[in-house]
């Protein structure tokens, strides 16, 4: 056990490596703080709940119960009338009381994801993936889930601006169209001389459509793409090595070797969900070959956090090891390179390594390069896949479009200039997120006219001379098309619920189409591109998807091509001075480029490496952060050239030395009352990095000095939050065996009961028989109390696979939608009292520097032998016959034993009224994204998983009146009813259903099946809890001559 | 003048005196109490609706059956109350001038929607399904008793969770022939010709010697409480 506090962890140089799991460098240190945390689940004395008493709030309060005891007796204690609003003329189909799903899509970053919108009384309350979508399928992602949120988000732009003399006044859309109409008049005068139209990135095939008519129109209009996080580099990459631009689709399901250069595959990536699909697949340890993962990057990505081997480099180095690679896989070696980097054994040993497994899978093996790398680290890298034969097979390319459009920097000169008097900003906002080297605001302030349309009066906003608010996409028709090409029709659910246009709204007004509806033009589009006609629409309406319009796979041959050559600081080793720092920059896992800062799901929902809340930092290692004298949660001045940004110093294992990772999107000003706004008072959350993003350093940018400033600054970090406690800090080591669970794929082969081998801490040896150990899973334990017997048809029960766990947080944010979890605020977070249903207990093993990780969702386990029902003393939580714990949420008094006795720390409790703010007359249209199946808590009391119970009972009752009126027979069936995680899970993580086997009428679950997998175990087994939720081990797949024979505790050394 | 003296047949009352003033408190308080419960608060809570529409007639004389503007209850947790549509569909000829239909007919009309008071008023934490009750043979009568006499609706039962669990214990007394699920009366006619509804609802429910029933509704939290 003393060898935790020995191994010198302070000198991070010291390769020795910690074999246990752990989940922060305060567990790994034992410091106090982590003690006190462990110690108590709810933090420190709840000391903002006691209000001082003294007499004249003791008169108070005796009078008013005074006052309430009249009350009760005059006016006999009825609740509030309630009235019933029926509708005039009930629409066809619609039934009062029952949701209806439609199938939409939203475009995201530029592609479209399609989706399922479950609306209750016309009103969307949940946001799922479209089943029948061919590419991104019924999984979401975190954003999709949280985009609910600002449709009835109360700081959304609620009516049209227009600035006089240097103040906003309300407008209406009259007006403004008018407005729009003259200047569309003067510009085509000049035939768009002077005109500029700054759009985000689309792949709308309406809004293009309207685009070419505008530019047919107006042969000199300066038409700009902007999005502060886009994939532009590999288009410029593929056109080098190509002589076309192309994208690159990766075919996971049929690799066996995956080598990621930086690249966030499963997180800000278009095709994030296919490829997490696809990994999921590919990681299936049934596979004959289970796909093995290297990650090269400076930042964890989630990717990284799976991988089988991690190298941290910095960023500026990828294309040193990238070429290192080259070089090996064409016979050459890494002297010829002249990097210092690549004589370091650990950097060499590594790609020697990985050069011979590339050799080994050939074909079957793909390398894949990030956005943030440069256009000729791309080229490289689809020159490597085409020499070891990835192309069209593991990787395959289709056409990309070549833009018509401008930079911003062109714009943004020829603004500067006072060349450009009507400038029309569609959606984005540039004044915050654009290059800083552009000074847009300043070449915003010569524009003579200028309209900005968005869904919030943001940064930009304020410096155009309108603003108009954007409809949500939930309110709006549209159109787009995913990663790979296939069309979806997007279609509103609810009338625009303030005063709003969408793009193509706007758009259509200066293309003389101002007749037209949204609609139509969606619909003639349609028709266009597919030829079909009304019947065709009907489908595409109801499925939210075009079959069959995906691009065509190119097989695109290599020209020769050379790289740009190394530069010195690319040829430097892992050491750099001060000054000579990188920074990288990464969109923020919670608020992306900033336009999910006023989403308080996504802000609260931690980041999956640092499990950091309502905050960015500057990621930094250890060794990084020893070396420049900074402490964890210290203020440091990072400078480049003559900018410099104050942000906090956040130490985070993995991060490669002497890079220091800075999250996109936040620190904003005018975002609303979440995010920060100036105006109002409301203090910005976390730090804006784009001050020190430039053009040409988008990705990261080398030279960076950084200074602690000696200040500290508070950070509502949940990673040692809601702690499993198994026998006290002694049994930190042991953890490794019993919470997490991984093997390797050869030992796996060759002993299928490892799990059963990993004894249990409490394993008493005499209930084993002799021969036995081996045989029966869990040693025969006894109950104090008597057992209850699950005969129900249904016998719920859920399985987790942590080897396709990915961290991703759908989940978290999918069931916080789902179950109306309230959000709780930074100090709250501060002292534990986050809601969040689901926790992703996130943990490291190794050395600090290049550790591994795995992500452990924890819910409610469902345990049959509950804990927690023991001890309440008002049988607030008890079982129900189908296995579940039950929560009854008007019984609960609030005493706390349950979370007290629960071994797993999942109860969480309402130390305040958390929806005080609906009370607001303001934040009136937020209470409308509640799900009306689940009670809405309030103070006072716990919560917890329910299983989705409120899903489980609707699809029961439906399914038992089918069955009574002869309509259906038997049970449900497997995979007819979803858990809100189990739905949004991109890799296919979560399995739930019916564990009754005995049941005659359905075949054994896939759940049940797998509940009985050779992986399956359960959580704290020792207890005797008899979970329902089974954890499937992690499957592990490393490569021999880098761990060295049956090393299946050190994943890697790196 | 002189002192008055109580005959003497007072004496008897004399003696009850006392527990009687002793006893009044007591049974004020108790008095109160009762007030506070369900049964006396909740039972017979008719207030005026907007539109007069009597059940009585409608139901009772008529015979309309509840699903023409309650159609939903099969399918919804909602039994819900007809749009202004559906009693349009009769009085655009009947009683079409009628100042009480007056709302109705503003509603149709599309200008403001008919605000019904609600009756049965379940608190917000329970998830109560008219579907589910229907399609397995309890009647509309077991929880809204006779509407068919009920000239404006009154609350006919305490809807208490003791109540609720009652039926869930024993549901087979309040269990009828699907075809017979509105029908107004039924209880009380098969009462008079003493048949043993218990017994009656067991075969319907198919319960096997076992105990075995295709009809036994949970107990669990979970069950209304979500």
């Amino acid at each position: 056990m003393s060898s935790i506090k020995n191994t010198g962890i302070s000198q991070s140089e010291v390769e020795t490596p910690v074999d246990s799991y752990w989940q922060s460098l305060g567990e790994l240190e034992n410091t106090p703080e982590f003690n006190q945390m462990l110690a108590k689940e709810y933090g420190a004395r709840p000391g903002d709940l006691i209000t001082p008493f003294n007499r004249r709030r003791f008169v108070q309060l005796m009078g008013a119960s005074m006052a309430f005891a009249g009350v009760l007796s005059a006016t006999g204690c009825r609740w509030e009338e309630e009235k019933i609003v029926p509708l005039s003329k009930r629409p066809d189909g619609y039934v009062p009381g029952n949701s209806k799903k439609y199938a939409t899509a939203w475009n995201f970053a530029g592609y479209s994801e399609g989706l399922e919108v479950t609306a209750y009384d016309g009103r969307p309350t949940k946001i799922e993936g479209n089943t029948k979508h061919p590419y991104t399928g019924s999984a979401s992602t975190t954003f999709a889930q949280a985009s609910i949120l600002e449709l009835y988000d109360p700081d959304r732009a609620r009516k049209v601006t227009r600035r006089e003399s240097g103040k906003s006044v309300n407008s209406d859309v009259v007006a403004f169209k008018a407005a729009l109409g003259a200047i569309g008049k003067a510009a085509s005068a000049k035939s768009g001389q002077g005109f500029a139209v700054l759009s985000e990135k689309t792949q709308s095939p309406t809004l293009q459509r309207l685009k070419a008519k505008l530019q047919a129109a107006m042969p000199n209009l300066l038409w700009a793409d902007y999005q502060p996080w886009d994939f532009g580099n590999e288009a410029d990459g593929t056109r080098v090595v190509f002589g076309s631009p192309h994208r690159a689709h990766l075919q996971l399901a049929n690799a066996d070797l995956l080598v990621s250069f930086d690249a966030d595959l499963f997180g800000c990536h278009p095709a994030a969900l296919s490829n997490a699909k696809g990994f999921g697949v590919a990681r299936d340890p049934k596979r004959a070959n289970v796909l093995r993962t290297y990650a090269i990057e400076s930042v964890f990505t989630s990717l990284g956090s799976v991988a089988d081997h991690r190298l941290p480099a910095r960023a500026e180095h990828i294309k040193v090891l990238l070429v290192g690679l080259e070089a090996l896989l064409s016979g050459g070696n890494l002297n010829q390179l002249s990097s210092e980097l690549l004589t370091e054994e650990r950097v060499s040993k590594f790609l020697v390594a990985l050069a011979a497994d590339v050799k080994r899978f050939g074909a079957k093996s793909v390398v894949a390069v990030g956005a943030r790398q440069p256009a000729d680290v791309h080229a490289i890298c689809a020159r490597i896949n085409s020499r070891i034969g990835a192309s069209g097979n593991t990787v395959v390319y289709t056409a990309e479009s070549s833009s018509s459009s401008q930079s911003i920097g062109s714009l943004a000169s020829l603004a500067a200039k006072g060349s450009i008097e009507n400038l029309l900003i569609l959606g984005g906002n540039p004044a915050y997120d654009a290059p800083a080297d552009l000074d847009f605001k300043t070449a915003l302030s010569k524009v003579q006219n200028s309209v900005h349309l968005s869904s919030y009066h943001n940064e930009t906003s304020e410096l155009t001379g309108w603003h108009v608010p954007k409809s949500h996409f939930l309110e709006s028709w549209g159109d787009g098309r995913s990663f790979d090409g296939t069309l979806s029709i997007t279609q509103p659910l609810i009338k625009p619920i303030h005063q709003s246009l969408s793009s193509i709204e706007v758009l259509k007004e200066l293309v003389g189409l101002s007749g037209t509806s949204g609609q139509d033009l969606v619909k003639e589009t349609f028709s266009g591109l597919t030829g079909q006609g009304a019947g065709g629409w009907k489908n595409a309406l109801h499925d939210g998807v075009v079959l069959g319009t995906k691009s065509a796979p190119l097989s695109p041959a290599v020209a020769g091509f050379t790289p740009k050559p190394l530069t010195p600081s690319q040829k430097t080793g892992t050491l750099a001075p001060n000054g000579q720092l990188e920074l990288v920059f990464t969109p923020s896992s919670q608020t992306f480029d900033g336009r999910f800062s006023n989403s308080s799901w996504m802000v609260e929902v931690p980041d999956m490496i640092t499990k950091l809340t309502w905050d960015n930092a500057g990621m930094i290692s250890k060794r990084t952060a020893e070396t420049l004298g900074i402490k964890h949660g210290e203020m440091m001045s990072v400078s480049v050239g003559d900018t410099s940004v104050d942000i906090v110093a956040c130490i985070t294992p993995g991060m490669a030395a002497f890079s220091i990772g800075m999250p996109l999107g936040w620190g904003r000003t005018r975002a609303g009352n979440i995010g920060g706004h100036k105006e109002r008072g409301v203090k910005s959350i976390g730090f804006d990095v784009y001050p020190l993003r430039k053009t040409g350093g988008m990705g990261f940018v080398s030279g960076a000095t950084v200074k602690g400033k000696g200040t500290m600054y508070p950070l509502a970090e949940t990673q040692d939050h809601f702690m499993m406690d198994e026998l006290g800090q002694e049994a930190i080591k042991s953890r490794a065996n019993t919470f997490i669970k991984t093997v390797t794929v050869d030992e796996a082969k060759h002993n299928p009961d490892f799990v059963k081998d990993e004894g249990h801490i409490w394993q008493d040896k005499e209930l084993i028989p002799p021969d036995g150990a081996r045989k029966i899973k869990h040693p025969t334990r006894h109950s104090l109390f008597n057992e209850q017997v699950y005969t129900a048809p249904y016998q719920w029960g859920m399985t987790t696979d942590l080897s396709k766990c990915i961290g991703c947080n759908s989940c978290v944010v999918a069931c916080q939608a789902e179950n109306n979890i309230p959000v709780v605020g930074k100090t709250q977070v501060m002292k534990n009292r986050e809601m969040h249903w689901i926790r992703i207990d996130r943990y490291f093993k190794g050395n600090p520097e290049h550790p591994s990780m795995a992500f452990q969702p924890v819910a409610c386990q469902q345990c049959e032998n509950a804990p927690c029902e023991q001890v309440c003393p008002v049988g607030a939580t008890v079982h129900s016959v189908e296995g579940l714990n039950d929560m009854a949420y008007n019984r609960c008094v609030g005493t706390r034993y349950c979370a007290n006795n629960c071994p797993y720390k999942v109860r969480r409790f309402n130390f305040h009224y958390w929806h005080k703010e609906l009370d607001e007359s303001r934040a009136d249209v937020k209470k409308l994204v509640f799900n009306p199946d689940v009670t809405v808590r309030s103070r006072g009391v716990i919560e917890k998983c329910t299983f989705c119970v409120q899903r489980l009972e609707r699809a029961k009752i439906t399914h038992k009146n089918n069955v009574r009126r002869g309509r259906a027979q038997g049970l449900l069936e497997d995979g007819a009813v979803k858990t809100a995680c189990q739905q949004a899970c991109p890799t296919g993580a979560i399995e739930f259903g019916n564990l009754n086997k005995s049941s005659k009428d359905s075949a054994e679950s896939k759940v049940a099946q797998l509940q009985q997998d050779p992986r399956a175990y359960a959580l704290l087994a020792g207890l005797n809890t008899k979970p329902r939720n089974a954890y499937l081990a992690r499957i592990a797949n490393p490569n021999e001559e880098l761990t060295g024979k049956n090393t299946k505790e050190e994943a890697h050394h790196g | 003048m002189a002192r008055f003296i109580f005959p003497e047949w007072t004496e008897t009352f004399k003696k009850a005196l006392l527990p009687l003033l002793g006893g009044a408190p007591l049974f004020l308080l108790g008095l109160w109490a009762y007030g506070l419960t369900p049964e006396a608060i909740r039972i017979g809570y008719e207030p005026e609706q907007p539109v007069p529409y009597s059940h009585a007639l409608h139901v009772g004389e008529l015979g309309l059956d509840c699903r023409y503007c309650h159609n939903t209850v099969e399918e919804s947790p909602h039994a819900a109350i007809p749009p202004a549509a559906t009693c349009m569909n009769c009085h655009t000829g009947i009683h079409a001038e009628s100042q009480k239909l007056l709302p109705v007919r503003q509603a149709y009309a599309g200008e403001k929607p008919v605000e019904w008071i609600r009756v049965h008023d379940l608190p917000d934490y329970v998830y109560f399904n008219h579907s589910a009750h229907i399609n397995s043979g309890v009647g509309c009568e077991s929880c809204h008793g006779r509407i068919d006499t009920m000239e404006v609706v009154r609350q006919d039962k305490a809807l208490t969770m003791s109540w609720c669990l009652d039926c869930h214990r024993n549901p087979y007394p309040n269990l009828r022939d699907y075809k017979d699920v509105t029908k107004m009366g039924y209880d009380d006619a098969l009462e008079k010709q003493g048949v043993d509804r218990e017994q009656q609802g067991k075969d319907l429910a198919g319960c096997t010697a076992e105990g075995d029933c295709s009809i036994s509704p949970r107990q669990d939290c979970s069950t209304c409480h979500r």
